[in-house]
Order: structure tokens, then sequence, then C-alpha cells
């Protein structure tokens, strides 16, 4: 499950999902007559659009953590500093994480 | 036993003296003496602008955090801030656009590459113009 090849794939397929979500942002704010706080509010008020942004939430989360652990290993080679760096990268995705759900939720 | 150094080099195995030779040889670090293709140029600003993203996570999320509570985020100064942040956003999905045309197998020729990273910068500066404009 965790090998190069599901990793390629699911940083492109990630990628996909977050440049269907922006379309999806430009187009709804394309189509008001008027732009201010309250459509975004009332958009994301909606249990869809908590769900999509949930699942882009995910999918921006994967997509990071695999692109910087590719920086991360091509540039930081002592091992005790890479792995350092990257658990506080991992950690910071996790919190995101949490810090998105309780936006959406709570 | 010969001492000389001929007897020396010749009393070290092949693969050491490969690694001493690799070791020698010189090389050219300076990366501002080197002429660099634009499809070069094009790899490391999608690097760059994908670790610029990955700092700017928070904030984004410190907007839709303010979005769902109703409080007024849209004023000049934050559409400001958020335009600059566009730019490098619109820059990686572009280039992430011709990354996947390029792992389909389309496009990989030099030609047809440095061409094509042509286009990214063209597009993601049409896109980031209109999205001032817009944001105005």
């Amino acid at each position: 499950m965790l090998n190069g090849f599901n990793n390629w794939l699911l940083q492109r397929l990630s990628g996909v999902v977050l440049t269907i979500y922006t379309l999806f942002l430009v187009a709804y704010w394309m189509l008001q007559a008027d732009s201010n706080i309250k459509i975004w509010q009332q958009l994301f008020a909606t249990q869809w659009m908590k769900d999509f942004t949930l699942i882009a939430l995910l999918a921006m989360l994967s997509h990071a953590w695999l692109g910087i652990w590719t920086v991360i290993t091509d540039y930081i080679k002592m091992p005790w500093l890479r792995l350092t760096t990257q658990v506080l990268v991992a950690v910071a995705l996790l919190m995101y994480l949490i810090w998105g759900i309780q936006i959406l939720w709570s | 036993m010969l001492k000389n150094s001929a007897h020396a080099k010749l009393s070290k195995s092949p693969r050491k003296l490969k690694d001493e030779l690799v070791r020698d040889k010189p090389v050219n670090l300076n990366l501002f003496t080197i002429a660099f293709p634009v499809t070069a140029v094009a790899s490391i600003l999608h690097r760059i602008s994908g670790i610029i993203l990955f700092i700017l996570i928070p904030y984004l999320l410190y907007v839709l955090q303010n979005i769902v509570a109703g409080t007024e985020i849209f004023m000049p100064f934050n559409k400001f801030i958020l335009w600059i942040i566009f730019v490098p956003f619109i820059y990686h999905v572009l280039a992430g656009v011709r990354h996947v045309i390029m792992d389909l197998g389309y496009g990989e020729e030099k030609n047809i590459a440095r061409t094509s990273a042509l286009v990214v910068f063209v597009f993601t500066a049409l896109i980031s113009i209109l999205l001032g404009y817009y944001l105005c």
C-alpha cells in the first residue's frame, strides 16, 4: 500500500482533486451577482460543501506531505536531522487536519 | 618488496584508484555561472512554489475560519495578501498540469518541453493579472 508507485499516483490524484475544488470555488465566485462575505458563509454552511472541503483538505495534506517529503529527502542527508524535520512536518500537517475539521464542524 | 611509487599505486585495487579519481575531479557548483534551460527554471519554480504554499496552509485555514464565523476577511489589505498568495498557487497548478501531461508521455521532446514551460509562464502571468483585476 505504501510504495513508490502508490505515492506517485496519490500525488497526481490529490492534485486533480485540489484542482477541481479550486475550479469550483472560482466558478462559484464568478456566478455570483454580488461579492461579499455572506455568499461564502452560506456556501460553507451547507453539509455537502463541508464534506467537499474535508476531502480537499485531506487531498491537500497528502499532496503536501509527499511533496515536502521529496524536498526533504533531496536536501537533508543527515539521518537525525532529516527524521526530525519529517516528524515536525507530519505533526504540523496533522494539526492542520484537526484544525480544519474543527473549523467546519464546531 | 619494491618501495617506489609505481609499485605503491599498483598495490591498490582498481576500485580504490577509481574512487580517488572520482573524489578529486573538479566540480563547478557556482549556480550563478551555469546557463539553465528554461525547463530547469520551470522545475525549480514548481518546487519553490510548492514550499511557499506549504508554509501558507495555516493562513488558508485562518481565512476559512473567518469565513465560517462571518467576520469581514475580504478587506482590501487582505485581498492583496490573498492575491500575492494566489500567484505561486496558479503557477504550481499550471506547472503541475504540464507535469501530468508529460507523465502521460506527451510533450517530452526538448523543444516541445521548452515551449510548454514558456506557455506556463505566460498563462500564470495572464491569470494573475486577470485575478488582480477581478479582485479590485
